[in-house]
């Protein structure tokens, strides 16, 4: 989850979102380094004593400021291709779960093997118990094992939502009548949280996402556990 | 019916000529509007600009005799020009020196002061709204609450908070992984911190 005042990203939960940090990283670096360079330009002007007021032009810079730019767009548009065509690779996913959107919960089907779904409900502010985060928390989560590839089928049963969870690097609209896929694998155990990203009314804010991932043994203890449950 | 008999035409064309051959300004001068000075942009102008080091005409255009004479003067050796002569010889040409020019004015006093008197208005507002909009904080940002929020490895509460914790935790010589004696610990520093206040 991100922290209070927090600027950057959340720490990575899966490989792509690795991969993101990074080139996020470096586009970065390039912006602070053209802003630097441009607020030393400003500055060098503004407190400069003389003035040439015969300059008309100069083939040199005009030849150096259309090739430096082209440069950087490539080193730019290089690693980010790279990470898009990376989303995209066959990966063989060894589980699919349904996240269906509701207003304004979320519900979760696990059907690879037996008929198993429940709703993921917000816990209200006054409901929780001391030490779990407001507005974040669900009473149930959705359980992943760890390095194991998931497939996330997304869809929505009214209006528009968005299936977002930052740490994992996932967003993707719920649109009703739609199924929308991502795949993911989350490296290490942890619980990752998200929140709808896509306006759907008076609880749009209410209705966050809860990834829960753990080893695959305990996995296993904890769809037997939910089929009891339901 | 109006005929336009030949007098009529001519004050007609004597009160367009007017208006075509007097300028805008003269006209609303002389019905009662205050009118900008006219700078006539077609003659050389005399401006103390520092990109402009030698205007186009001299400050001084018409001289008194007393100064044509030393213009005279001028013509001849400078070694023969006392001081009080050169300088004003300088300034029958220039109306400022550089420094002059340059001179730095007390504007910035005026505009910091009201920068700092809107910061001050927006402070007023600002807590107005603290104390008569803002709906009470959630238990949730109380201390107590937020010592208990774990994280594996991280800290969950506000930065600054947690690494004053951490520091509270080292100073006393407690593992710093280790989170129910560090939540016991706050609870106990927030006692003797909140007896302090």
């Amino acid at each position: 989850m991100a922290l209070p005042s927090q600027l950057g990203f959340q720490d990575a939960g899966s490989p792509l979102m690795e991969e993101l940090l990074h080139f996020h990283d470096h586009a970065l670096m390039v912006v602070f380094l053209i802003s630097t360079m441009v607020l030393y330009i400003i500055v060098a002007m503004v407190t400069a004593k003389l003035t040439d007021k015969l300059v008309l032009d100069s083939q040199e810079i005009e030849i150096i400021w259309t090739v430096l730019p082209a440069i950087i767009l490539i080193l730019i548009a290089l690693p980010s291709l790279r990470i898009l065509y990376l989303m995209d690779e066959i990966n063989d996913p060894h589980l699919t779960i349904k996240a269906l959107g509701h207003q304004w919960y979320w519900s979760y089907e696990y059907t690879d093997y037996e008929d198993l779904g429940f709703d993921s409900y917000m816990i209200p502010t006054h409901d929780l118990t001391p030490g779990q985060f407001r507005l974040l928390e669900a009473d149930h989560r959705m359980v992943i094992p760890t390095e194991s590839p998931a497939r996330v089928l997304i869809s929505a049963e009214d209006v528009l939502h968005s299936w977002a969870v930052p740490a994992l690097g996932i967003k993707a609209d719920a649109v009703p009548g739609r199924l929308n896929q991502t795949t993911f694998i989350v490296n290490r155990p942890g619980v990752f949280y998200g929140q709808c990203s896509e306006i759907c009314g008076a609880n749009h804010s209410f209705m966050p996402i809860v990834v829960e991932a753990i080893p695959l043994e305990h996995f296993e203890n904890w769809t037997s556990l939910m089929s009891e449950e339901t | 019916m109006l005929h336009l008999t030949a007098g009529r035409v001519g004050s007609l064309l004597a009160r367009r000529a007017t208006a075509a051959l007097t300028n805008s300004s003269v006209r609303m001068a002389s019905h009662g509007h205050d009118v900008a000075e006219m700078v006539d942009m077609s003659q050389p102008l005399y401006v103390d600009r520092v990109d402009i080091p030698l205007p186009d005409r001299p400050y001084k255009d018409t001289l008194s005799p007393a100064e044509e004479s030393l213009k005279q003067k001028e013509k001849g050796p400078w070694s023969q020009l006392s001081k009080e002569e050169k300088l004003a010889l300088y300034r029958l040409k220039f109306c400022q020196t550089f420094p002059e020019m340059q001179e730095p004015s007390a504007e910035w006093k005026t505009v910091l002061g009201g920068i700092f008197i809107f910061l001050g208005l927006t402070g007023l507002v600002v807590w107005w709204q603290k104390v008569y909009v803002y709906p009470a904080r959630p238990r949730t940002f109380d201390d107590d609450w937020q010592a208990k929020q774990k994280c594996i490895d991280t800290v969950c509460h506000d930065r600054s908070h947690g690494l004053w914790l951490l520091f509270l935790s080292f100073s006393r010589g407690l593992a710093k992984n280790n989170h129910e004696e560090v939540i016991l610990l706050y609870t106990q520093i927030k006692l003797e911190v909140v007896g302090f206040f």
